[in-house]
């Protein structure tokens, strides 16, 4: 083992939407700042849709804004599509959602971190956190390397133990060919923590020239359209379309004849969903009566024909996929590029945790994102944030903890 | 809030009698007992068992084990009972305490109760009631609240707004238009139905209050009415000093009477003159005034053998003023032959139509229906809290065409219900949302 010579104040392990803001403001509130993450090429990769923000999802990313992270900013730099939803209501609850170029999002946001004083990334994958009386002390990675620091901020996403089903096929991985973290949850249960298992999943993407078009509402941009980031003013941009499109009752019977086959009802997969990702076959059982479901077409970036199906999310074998995609009208044609998958990953019990964030039983732990049981980029993001923020406190300034009431608007 | 993990023991009988019961709960417990008798014991069922103070025998006592979370507490209890001798008693509790139990607060089983959900503070509102209950009217309805009928209706109002907001919040998420617009004829009518049974709950206050706290009856009159005679009466006992010497009675009296179930409160006050110009006397005139304002009833006792009329009348009408429910009753029906009809005629002295006049009393208050089958609000903050709650929920509806501030109005609502009917949080509504509505991505 070798031991480095420098001790952090803040090592944040995972370098998804919450590792990015967690290292972000820990660094910039002046902690020494190591972001350990398995891929450099994978920082703050879109893994879902290549969207942010949303109806409630929106208002995290502009608290984040205003707190000072970096969420915000970057979706304005990769932007292809703005638009505010619920205008007919009152302000409070508008919402501003933004199609993002995945690429260009994730390399801005690596190239913010590489700007940032203070912060060091790093790839290697954690395997190991070590603990003191109680305290955090140092992380030790797959290239047995050990790191002394004062505060760990663990941000694993879907990687702890990661499944990926398809179907049938079962394949080790956090992300589809992305590898797995499998030692650090050993590490976790030896720390006395709560262990679970959760499952979530994405859709097919598609070849967009394989697409008719013809046959879905096309969504423009909002044009003028308001920035994610209050800091941004509008730019002239290249804006790409969305489509509106829905699921048929060929799809209902497509669903019924193979529900067996998805990986969700085979018994291949135990664990439940983050409620707010249902898969297609998961609506199709709890809702039998709405037979068309709303379909969203979403470019992946501007210099692909990839797009992603919003609301079709599946762990289907990849022909009842291909049977999916026929059931729909302009998709008949369509190539599936990326098959639709569900991935099952360990999550630690939140009830672990302070409001900061910060695991009860180990001074200087801190969670965020999938790892607690939550789902989706901002509300990664914004966990990131405080659990950050929190570590920084803990490692160079100050005891006291921060944390933010669950209905401060109200 | 005291440590819920600790065991707790207290007597569940009071001083005297032949048995004493000592209650036992928390994690404790069975090796408490255990270690008492050198006994095994099967949850729910009474079991004779020897008591052992060391090598010694200190009592034999009928004991009752539960086990969690079937008990009153939820947690494992016992209940031991003893002979009620002052050294077994004191004794048992010293030998709890060495083996780890420590002595129980005021309330503690009961808040332990509530707080592993085995009751909710309506019911537990209810114990407290229950016990204190001085006559047959308040008893039924602690009973009530013990019982959770109380609760019932409380947890269908929970219920129906809370499905209302989860309706009212799930459009406010549907930016594509997928849902059918709120129905609003029908949200309306809900709440306004919400509304009117809270405010219906509330408006049984009034009664409640009287059951519980017993209802005020002043007496009053001129001086010399009778009205301490009346008291005495009524009570069957000599409470208040009667003379026939003028304003005898200088400050208000007050004595407990129990008449058809109900707890009343007779207030005999001082006889109002104005020539007077002793000052004793003239501050408890003023005390009388008072207490006219006060008493849920008023008697006014009419002086029958009076002549001159003028001042009584004068007087009445100012009581007529301030009394909340006014009985008139025409005293001193032995000392004259006299051939009025109208009225309340009685002779304090003889009894003669006093029997009439407690019917009277109660017919006055209304009260007939509380001691039956009712449902009714005992505390003030109950009522005040179902009254603004009542006022949200008609606001709420008449913001149906914009959902943010209906749900904010219905938000309102339930944190005004929510000593009553439980915490609605988020949770609960996404809870309902998510299993209603094919919601998500």
């Amino acid at each position: 083992m070798f031991d480095f010579d420098k001790t952090f104040d803040v090592i944040v392990i995972g370098g998804g939407h919450a590792g990015c803001e967690a290292a972000l403001i820990a660094a910039k509130r002046g902690a020494k700042t190591l972001l350990i993450t398995q891929s450099l090429d994978t920082i703050a990769q879109m893994s879902c849709n290549p969207s942010i923000g949303g109806i409630a999802k929106g208002q995290i990313v502009r608290e984040i804004d205003a707190l000072g992270g970096a969420m915000g900013k970057i979706t304005d730099i990769a932007a292809v599509h703005y638009h505010m939803l619920n205008t007919g209501k009152g302000e409070a609850v508008w919402s501003p959602r933004v199609q993002c170029d995945k690429k260009i999002y994730q390399f801005a946001y690596k190239h913010f971190l590489e700007n940032q004083k203070n912060l060091h990334i790093l790839q290697d994958e954690a395997t190991q956190i070590l603990t003191k009386n109680g305290a955090v002390d140092a992380v030790v990675t797959l290239r047995q390397t050990k790191y002394k620091t004062k505060a760990v901020v663990l941000c694993s996403g879907t990687f702890l133990k990661g499944t990926i089903h398809v179907g049938k096929l079962m394949l080790g991985g956090g992300r589809y060919n992305d590898n797995a973290a499998n030692f650090l949850s050993t590490s976790l249960k030896d720390l006395g923590l709560k262990m679970g298992r959760l499952k979530t999943g994405t859709p097919m993407r598609i070849n967009g020239k394989t697409v008719d078009f013809s046959k879905f509402t096309p969504q423009p941009s909002d044009n003028p359209y308001t920035p994610m980031s209050v800091f941004n003013l509008p730019v002239k941009k290249d804006f790409l379309q969305c489509y509106i499109g829905r699921t048929t009752d060929k799809t209902a019977e497509v669903l019924a004849e193979h529900a067996k086959e998805s990986a969700l009802y085979s018994g291949n997969i135990n664990s439940i969903g983050p409620r707010y990702c249902p898969s297609i076959e998961d609506k199709a059982v709890k809702f039998p009566q709405n037979r068309h479901h709303p379909l969203f077409l979403e470019p992946e970036g501007l210099h692909t024909e990839e797009y992603y199906i919003q609301g079709f999310s599946t762990s289907m074998p990849e022909y009842v996929q291909y049977l999916l995609l026929r059931s729909v009208e302009g998709l008949e044609n369509a190539q599936i590029v990326r098959p639709g998958y569900a991935v099952e990953y360990d999550y630690v019990d939140p009830t672990c945790l302070y409001p900061s964030l910060e695991v009860k039983t180990v001074s200087g732990l801190f969670f965020a994102g999938q790892i607690n049981g939550t789902t989706g980029y901002e509300e990664a993001g914004g966990q990131g944030l405080i659990a950050g923020l929190n570590a920084a406190l803990k490692g160079v300034l100050m005891p006291a903890t921060r944390s933010l009431a669950r209905n401060p608007s109200s | 809030m005291y440590n819920m993990h600790d065991t707790i023991t207290a007597f569940a009988t009071s001083n005297g009698g032949a048995v004493a019961v000592l209650r036992l709960s928390g994690m404790l417990t069975y090796t408490i007992l255990n270690k008492l008798t050198k006994k095994e014991f099967t949850p729910r069922q009474a079991t004779l068992a020897t008591i052992y103070d060391g090598d010694n025998i200190l009592d034999k006592a009928l004991i009752t084990y539960f086990k969690a979370p079937k008990s009153y507490t939820g947690e494992d209890v016992a209940e031991i009972s003893l002979h009620a001798g002052p050294y077994i008693k004191s004794r048992i509790l010293e030998l709890c305490l060495a083996l780890g139990a420590r002595n129980a607060r005021a309330g503690e089983f009961s808040q332990r109760a509530f707080l592993n959900g085995k009751m909710d503070l309506v019911e537990a509102q209810g114990v407290l009631d229950i016990i204190a209950a001085k006559n047959k009217a308040a008893h039924k309805a602690a009973v009530n609240s013990l019982e959770g009928r109380l609760s019932n209706r409380f947890k269908q109002i929970r219920q129906n707004l809370t499905d209302v907001l989860a309706q009212v919040e799930v459009r406010i998420d549907d930016t594509d238009g997928e849902m059918q617009p709120l129905p609003e004829k029908e949200t309306k009518n809900a709440l306004l139905k919400v509304a009117q049974e809270a405010k219906n709950l509330a408006d049984t206050f009034s009664s409640g209050r009287l059951v519980k706290e017993g209802i005020k009856v002043a007496l009053c009159g001129l001086t010399n009415a009778g009205k301490s005679s009346l008291l005495n009466k009524l009570l069957g006992y000599n409470r208040a000093i009667v003379s026939s010497q003028a304003g005898t009675t200088r400050d208000t009296v007050e004595a407990p009477l129990s008449l058809l179930g109900f707890d009343l409160v007779l207030v005999d006050t001082a006889g109002i003159r104005k020539t007077t110009a002793d000052e004793a006397e003239i501050e408890g005139i003023n005390r009388s005034r008072q207490a006219i304002e006060q008493a849920d009833i008023t008697i006014f006792v009419r002086d029958l053998t009076l002549q001159d009329k003028s001042e009584e009348n004068k007087f009445f009408d100012e009581v007529k003023q301030n009394a909340k429910n006014l009985i008139t009753v025409f005293n001193k029906a032995d000392k004259i032959d006299f051939k009025k009809k109208n009225g309340l005629i009685i002779s304090a002295k003889t009894g003669q139509g006093l029997k009439n006049l407690e019917k009277e009393i109660i017919k006055t208050l209304n009260l007939g229906d509380i001691s039956g089958q009712e449902i009714i609000i005992t505390s003030a903050a109950h009522y005040k809290a179902l009254l603004a709650a009542a006022l949200e929920l008609e606001s709420a509806t008449e913001k149906l065409a914009d959902l943010e501030l209906c749900a904010e109005h219905l938000r309102k609502a339930l944190k005004e219900l929510k000593e009553l009917i439980g915490e609605v949080t988020s949770e609960d509504v996404l809870d309902i949302i998510f299993s209603k509505f094919c919601v998500g991505k």
